[in-house]
């Protein structure tokens, strides 16, 4: 039953594995240019972004969930991280933290919002799809309040900065692998062997299968739950600071509705949304699939227009596709 | 002996809507606790003007709110609603006489307001049938169908008005009527949102099809074992919430005198905001529309509450946040007085 399984998720990915391949010759076909240094480059640091937040999403999805939340607490690290620096343009706050320590913070912040999250799934019995909303709400909320104490002036204003730790993360490269990149590489290993050999990788697929199967096998439902949604809110706090230092910037604004990219690439890759099936792997797939896409098209000169079709359409036939293959080895 | 019988009638009527209310005993005792907390905060509160604000304001999204209790019982959920809403809009102001925007289509051709209504509508009823097509018959889950929906339905109307608003030079009457106007001073979207009401309540408790969501919620398969014809019913579902979505989107339209491309971003969120705060289960299979409507008017009057106070807009942010989480969680963050009692 097992091993059937794995033969049909396989599938799914192949298919988008090979529509993948194909987008990547075609685009390079219609413009050269999509293969230079530049331009993969551009891609390298698209998967990290999107790459790093959407692992967090994977775990919440295998327990059954989602974590609307996590284009919010991207925001909500970009705001912490750049206003404890205390350099901003306008800084108001009398706080200023070394970069390590202001990271760590933003994180942690974003990971104590998590566990929230986790606690009203888990506790207050309350469903994922609804306690994350609630959160989003509150997490953006908390967004304003740090960036008006941090700058001084107009209620919503961007916190503009300079840092070398900063510009490192979210410019940088090592050689020729951007640092980011190599950042997601590590917590993408991690992830997968978490997920394939730790007991309480495990515990997840089984969580997310069948709660009260798990329960009743001696297994702690809520505890995983939890983990599940702490480690999505840190990893989403990790993305939130790349994007800041990307720009230079942490917008009030910013990565609003990032969270449905993060759960398209999810899909994409295979893993179920009914949760239980499904991986880390899966989702390396969707996101790569996904920055491709996106930046194939822009370079073509696609009107953003047009993306948005494909991009709904995509995500509806990749979906119906999986399904039509479970079906049929069924 | 015909007065009396009126007389039982209305009584009749009254109990059914007390009855109605008995379950959302807690969420309206706190609407009303905060309605008497805002008129001491802010003194302008209660004045009729402001009422009829809060009232005009929410009725626009307490339609959508309605058609999403429908979904949501079916144990679905509909994100693409916002999205529906804005395409709708843009598509009926094209048609409107006297429209007018920077982009070609918007330009093409014009017919007279109660035909570009209907027309706003059937693409957002089109949009809604495909949203069900995708969910009944090719069994995408409801949040991945309507997630899609969300973008593809942005993206048809960037490329409809091609990111311009889409203005009127002048507003025509009647059109203005529907967003703005007054009936015996009751403002026109709030007597639409009354009818949608009294509608949605109908079909729930004495249709067959609205005894059948219920149903469709509690147990998919059940249900179709049952004769239920599962499909076609979450298929209606799907586009009455459309047709809804884009009436909202125009009335919308009209109260703003333009419709443009970034309407309605977001709103997906506020209305199952208010509809599961007024206690419709997301997973399906319970709730009802009076619940709903206390629902919307709570955030409603907490956004303006905060608005009148002067309070920077984003408190609400917070405080919605919170609301959510109390009212839904709060039995289990309270220690649990009536199961202990069972237990002894």
């Amino acid at each position: 039953m097992k091993k059937a399984r794995n033969k049909i998720q396989v599938n799914q990915q192949i298919l988008i594995f090979i529509l993948m391949v194909a987008m990547f010759v075609g685009f390079t076909a219609l413009k050269p240019e999509f293969i230079t240094m530049r331009s993969i480059d551009n891609i390298l640091r698209t998967i990290a972004l999107y790459g790093i937040a959407s692992m967090g999403m994977t775990l919440v999805i295998l327990t059954g969930g989602a974590d609307l939340s996590a284009g919010s607490n991207m925001a909500l690290a970009g705001v912490i991280g750049a206003g404890l620096l205390g350099n901003a343009i306008g800084a108001a706050n009398p706080v200023s933290l070394p970069f390590p320590v202001t990271m760590l913070i933003a994180v942690a912040v974003c990971g104590v919002i998590g566990l929230i999250n986790g606690f009203c799934i888990s506790r207050l019995k309350i469903a994922p799809f609804v306690a994350t909303l609630a959160m989003m709400s509150i997490s953006r909320g908390l967004v304003y309040v740090v960036a008006d104490s941090v700058v001084q002036g107009v209620s919503g204003s961007p916190v503009t900065f300079m840092d070398d730790g900063y510009a490192m993360l979210g410019q940088g490269s090592i050689g020729i692998l951007p640092v980011q990149t190599l950042l997601f590489i590590i917590i993408f290993l991690l992830l997968f062997f978490f997920l394939k050999y730790r007991k309480s990788g495990r515990a997840i697929y089984a969580v997310g299968g069948n709660q009260e199967v798990a329960r009743l096998a001696g297994l702690k439902p809520g505890r995983s739950i939890l983990l599940c949604y702490m480690i999505s809110g840190a990893l989403a706090g990790i993305s939130g600071l790349i994007l800041a230092g990307k720009l230079s910037s942490a917008a009030t604004v910013a990565a609003d509705g990032y969270e449905l990219d993060f759960i398209t690439a999810v899909a994409l890759g295979g893993t179920s949304m009914a949760g239980g099936s499904g991986g880390v792997l899966g989702t390396l797939l969707g996101v790569t699939f996904l920055a491709i896409m996106n930046n194939g098209l822009d370079m073509v000169n696609v009107p953003s227009f047009y993306q948005y079709l494909i991009k709904g359409t995509i995500l509806v036939l990749a979906v119906y596709a999986d399904k039509l293959l479970r079906k049929g080895k069924d | 002996m015909e007065t009396e019988k009126r007389k039982l009638q209305k009584d009749r009527i009254m109990s059914g809507i007390i009855r109605g209310l008995r379950p959302h005993a807690v969420t309206l005792a706190a609407l009303i606790l905060l309605i008497i907390l805002m008129s001491f905060a802010a003194p302008n509160f209660l004045t009729s003007g402001n009422i009829i604000d809060i009232i005009r304001i929410n009725s626009i999204k307490g339609i959508m709110c309605i058609g999403m209790t429908f979904v949501l019982l079916t144990g679905g959920i509909d994100l693409s609603v916002g999205a529906v809403f804005a395409v709708s809009g843009a598509v009926a102001a094209s048609f409107i006489p006297g429209s007018y925007s920077d982009y070609v289509t918007s330009n093409l051709m014009k017919c007279n307001t109660i035909l570009a209504i209907l027309i706003g509508l059937a693409a957002a009823g089109i949009l809604g049938l495909i949203n069900g097509f995708v969910i009944s018959k090719m069994k995408v889950e409801p949040f991945i169908a309507t997630l899609a929906m969300m973008t593809f339905a942005r993206g048809v109307t960037y490329l409809y008005t091609g990111g311009y608003p889409i203005n009127f030079k002048p507003l025509p009457d009647d059109f203005a009527w529907l967003g703005k106007g007054e009936i015996l001073g009751i403002p026109v979207p709030a007597i639409v949102f009354i009818l949608v009401i009294a509608a949605g309540g109908f079909i729930l408790k004495y249709t067959a099809y609205g005894r059948s969501l219920f149903a469709i919620g509690g147990n998919k398969e059940a249900a179709r074992l049952s004769g239920i014809a599962t499909e076609k019913n979450l298929c209606v579902t799907y586009i009455l919430m459309g047709v809804l979505s884009g009436l909202a989107g125009i009335i919308m339209t009209s109260r703003v005198a333009s419709a443009s491309a970034v309407a309605g971003e977001s709103y997906e969120m506020d209305v199952i905001a208010g509809v599961v705060l007024g206690g419709t289960l997301q997973t399906g299979g319970k709730g009802s529309v009076a619940g709903s409507v206390i629902g919307v008017f709570v955030f409603g009057v907490i956004e303006n509450g905060l608005n009148i106070l002067g309070l920077p807009t984003y408190f609400k942010l917070i405080i919605k946040g919170l609301v959510i989480i109390l009212a839904l969680g709060g039995r289990y963050i309270l220690p649990q007085k009536k199961k202990e009692g069972k237990a002894k």
